[in-house]
């Protein structure tokens, strides 16, 4: 099989001996031409994967920041086809892959299948399933290796290592390391014993190792240069358009401050 | 209960035990199944129930046991008088009276 539009650009990462930035955006919030024009704008950037939230009305692991945009994105009516729809008239090929992080609950409703299809055909490479369980993946996990995406699983740190073993055995692109035993949301710190669990989980997989929650400044980053392989930030950005609910005329500027933000997170990630 | 996307409903009862979006596996076994058949009662109709319960015989049921009584009466009516049906009182109303009495409107 030829590696995938993910793997691809953790293997020039490797050469280039620098970790991957990859924001997260909430899908319409404020409205879903703002996420296309964010979309647009961190690949110009230069981020090297972006996850797009499809806002659900039962997130399990999301923080009160992103919660509070699936909130304000569905109390506007955002369909899942919007969101197919406006990612569909992006020129995806020019932009880094594009991950969906979708409740299964979603999925499910709609038909792993056609899901699956349609998902492709818009664009994206890749999914995060945070409500499916890991070890009870495998025939969604076939399902979307037939139609090429990756499905990327999450780690946390009280995941058993035996359930590791299951979970890895059904994910490809990356792993989502966890880096607490809790939700979404920025942290001042990481804990330590983050470092051993990214070095137990270095021994099992040759997948890329990528650390989500709580991370949203660049000293972060420089923590994990050694065991890890990238980092995910979400709520430091989503926050960030909070504000454009109330004065919609400060997009461009919020868009551009958006920009500077993952500009500086990215020089972060060279070491 | 979802929309076409899969987004849980936002639902409403006057009962706080079934202001909920969802059932249980079993229950929803048994209505594939055929084994049991399931009823609905508005919430006015469950009220009126309370009132009628606690009107003859002294009991204040639930708000959600008032649903099925609300089904009891209406179902009695399709049979003979010496037929007998058995109602489930599920729960106790003690707990509803503040919440009873703002929906009738009274002053307790």
């Amino acid at each position: 099989m030829p590696s995938s539009r993910i793997s691809q650009v953790f293997e020039k990462l490797k050469t280039d001996n620098r970790l991957a930035f990859m924001p997260f955006i909430t899908s319409g919030d404020p409205d879903i031409e703002t996420t296309a024009q964010l979309i647009t704008e961190l690949g110009s950037r230069g981020c090297d994967l972006i996850e797009i939230g499809f806002p659900y009305s039962d997130p399990i692991a999301d923080g009160p920041t992103i919660q509070a945009s699936y909130t304000r994105a569905l109390d506007k009516k955002l369909h899942v086809n919007d969101i197919l729809n406006a990612v569909s008239a992006l020129p995806t090929d020019n932009l880094p892959p594009l991950v969906a992080m979708v409740a299964f609950a979603i999925i499910y409703r709609i038909g792993p299948e056609e899901f699956a299809t349609k998902l492709k055909a818009a664009g994206f490479s890749g999914m995060i399933v945070p409500d499916l369980p890991g070890d009870e993946a495998a025939s969604f996990f076939e399902i979307a290796r037939k139609h090429d995406l990756d499905l990327v699983q999450l780690v946390s740190p009280t995941t058993k290592p035996e359930r590791v073993e299951r979970i890895l055995a059904a994910a490809s692109g990356f792993v989502y390391c966890i880096s607490v035993a809790g939700i979404t949301g920025v942290r001042d710190d990481l804990p330590p014993e983050l470092k051993d669990q990214l070095r137990w989980l270095r021994e099992k997989t040759d997948l890329p190792l990528a650390v989500g929650f709580g991370i949203g400044k660049p000293g972060q980053i420089d923590m994990l240069r050694d065991v890890a392989d990238g980092v995910i930030v979400g709520s430091a950005i989503v926050r960030q358009l909070e504000p454009l609910n109330e004065s919609p005329d400060q997009k461009a500027t919020i868009i551009n401050q958006i920009g500077d933000y993952a500009a500086e997170m990215l020089s972060a990630t060279r070491s | 209960m979802q929309d076409e996307d899969g987004q849980t409903c936002d639902v409403h009862s006057i009962s706080a035990g079934l202001d909920y979006p969802g059932v249980g596996p079993e229950h929803a076994y048994w209505k594939d199944t055929g084994r049991v058949n399931y009823v609905a009662a508005e919430d006015d109709e469950a009220l009126a129930a309370f009132k009628t319960l606690a009107t003859l015989e002294g009991i204040l049921p639930a708000l959600e046991s008032s649903h099925a009584i609300a089904h009891t009466i209406k179902a009695a009516k399709q049979r003979k008088p010496d037929e007998i049906i058995v109602t489930c009182l599920s729960g106790r109303g003690d707990k509803d009276v503040t919440e009873v009495a703002r929906l009738l409107g009274q002053e307790l």
